[in-house]
């Protein structure tokens, strides 16, 4: 009865790996190929998708799903779907990069003191602090990451130490990130509406709803890279 | 060392009095852990949005491009150069205007691209003999590269 139970749990969670990674993926593949600027600042679409939703995807799944991994499996499928689904900017970067992002976010969101049943873990201070700087980590880590491992999987005769040059590029774009970190975080960590628990929803409902969302975020990406919109 | 008979929480930040202590209770509240996370995250909004700051700043100009030292005006360089077509892309061949600048042993040489916001790629001479400057977007395409390479707004081609 309880392996019944395990079992179903752990297919409920990858149903949501791909759900929510594919939410995610579809995101990056549609607005994170945009190129947007305020006035004479460019907005670093990057740093924005990694702040706002990469932050909060990932976020949410740890909260709905409570499960070590679980970040790192929604950055994996994002990154799939981007890397499939070849729309906007350089494919194999934006892939790695998603991928590099769940590493560095299962690394920091693992310590057991940003537990959601941590001291602090209803202050929304704690988790705006914690997002600023997770959202900055995940985005400059993500950016040095994909400029090293791009030029090695690709062979395309990339200097893998020009990312020393544009560093500081890099760590003034990660600010963007960092703020918007700051924000998705304590929303999603403590808002009521997203407080629903997984394992109690109809087993029909739930992996339907699941399908249906997964299928359509995959059509839309397929949809638009043949259309050529972008 | 800590008197015995202590019973307050390691975890918390002891109250002070007056304004400023008003103040770190409302930034950082109660735990330490707040304390530590706020500093933190304050060094990283004031450390990044100086770099932002000063990237943005020094974002060049982009109505001329410098070859090994030598300047093309972007409106000019279309007219002076024969343009070539590579995988549906229109533009100046990257090699015609190394050649252009004199430059001697090409092959024996990279060559940095460098966009207006700081942002370059180094390349070989092979990749500047199939990678081109585009009119659109002021940009370099090299259709048998990742986009990495695609440079926006360049400025500057130097000899390494």
């Amino acid at each position: 009865m309880e392996n019944d139970e395990k079992k179903m749990k752990k297919y409920r969670i990858i149903a949501g790996i791909i759900v929510i990674g594919s939410i995610w993926g579809m995101l990056e593949c549609t607005i994170g190929g945009m190129n947007t600027s305020i006035g004479a600042l460019y907005l670093p679409m990057g740093a924005v998708m990694a702040g706002l939703f990469g932050i909060g995807f990932m976020a949410l799944g740890r909260r709905l799903f409570a499960q070590k991994g679980m970040a790192l499996g929604i950055a994996l499928v994002a990154g799939i779907l981007r890397f499939f689904a070849p729309v906007g900017s350089c494919i194999l970067c934006s892939s790695i990069a998603i991928m590099a992002e769940g590493v560095i976010f299962e690394l920091v969101m693992s310590r057991p003191i940003f537990s959601l049943n941590s001291l602090n873990a209803k202050d929304p201070r704690t988790w705006a602090y914690l997002g600023i700087i997770t959202g900055y980590a995940i985005y400059v880590s993500g950016y040095i990451i994909t400029q090293v491992l791009t030029p090695i999987i690709a062979h395309d005769g990339g200097h893998i130490l020009d990312v020393v040059g544009i560093l500081p590029l890099i760590l003034g774009r990660g600010f963007f990130a960092a703020i918007l970190g700051g924000v998705s975080l304590p929303l999603v960590v403590l808002s009521e509406h997203l407080s629903i628990d997984v394992v109690k929803v109809r087993k029909e409902l739930y992996y339907t709803a699941s399908t249906l969302a997964t299928t359509f975020c995959w059509a839309v990406v397929l949809l638009i890279y043949f259309s050529g919109v972008f | 060392m800590k008197p015995m008979n202590d019973n307050s929480n390691p975890m918390e930040i002891p109250e002070g009095n007056g304004a400023l202590s008003s103040i770190k209770q409302l930034i950082f509240g109660t735990g330490r852990i707040n304390f530590s996370l706020g500093i933190v995250a304050v060094i990283i909004l004031l450390g990044s949005l100086s770099v932002l700051t000063y990237t943005t700043l020094t974002r060049e100009d982009t109505d001329t491009v410098t070859v090994n030292g030598k300047e093309y005006a972007w409106d000019e360089m279309f007219e002076d150069f024969e343009t070539t077509t590579l995988n549906g892309h229109e533009g100046i061949l990257l090699s015609d205007l190394v050649n252009d600048t004199a430059l001697k042993d090409q092959e024996d040489h990279d060559y940095k691209i460098v966009g207006a916001d700081g942002y370059f790629k180094t390349v070989s001479w092979d990749d500047m003999q199939n990678g081109l400057l585009v009119k659109e977007d002021k940009m370099t395409v090299f259709p048998e590269k990742t986009k990495g390479f695609w440079i926006k707004d360049v400025i500057e081609i130097e000899v390494v």
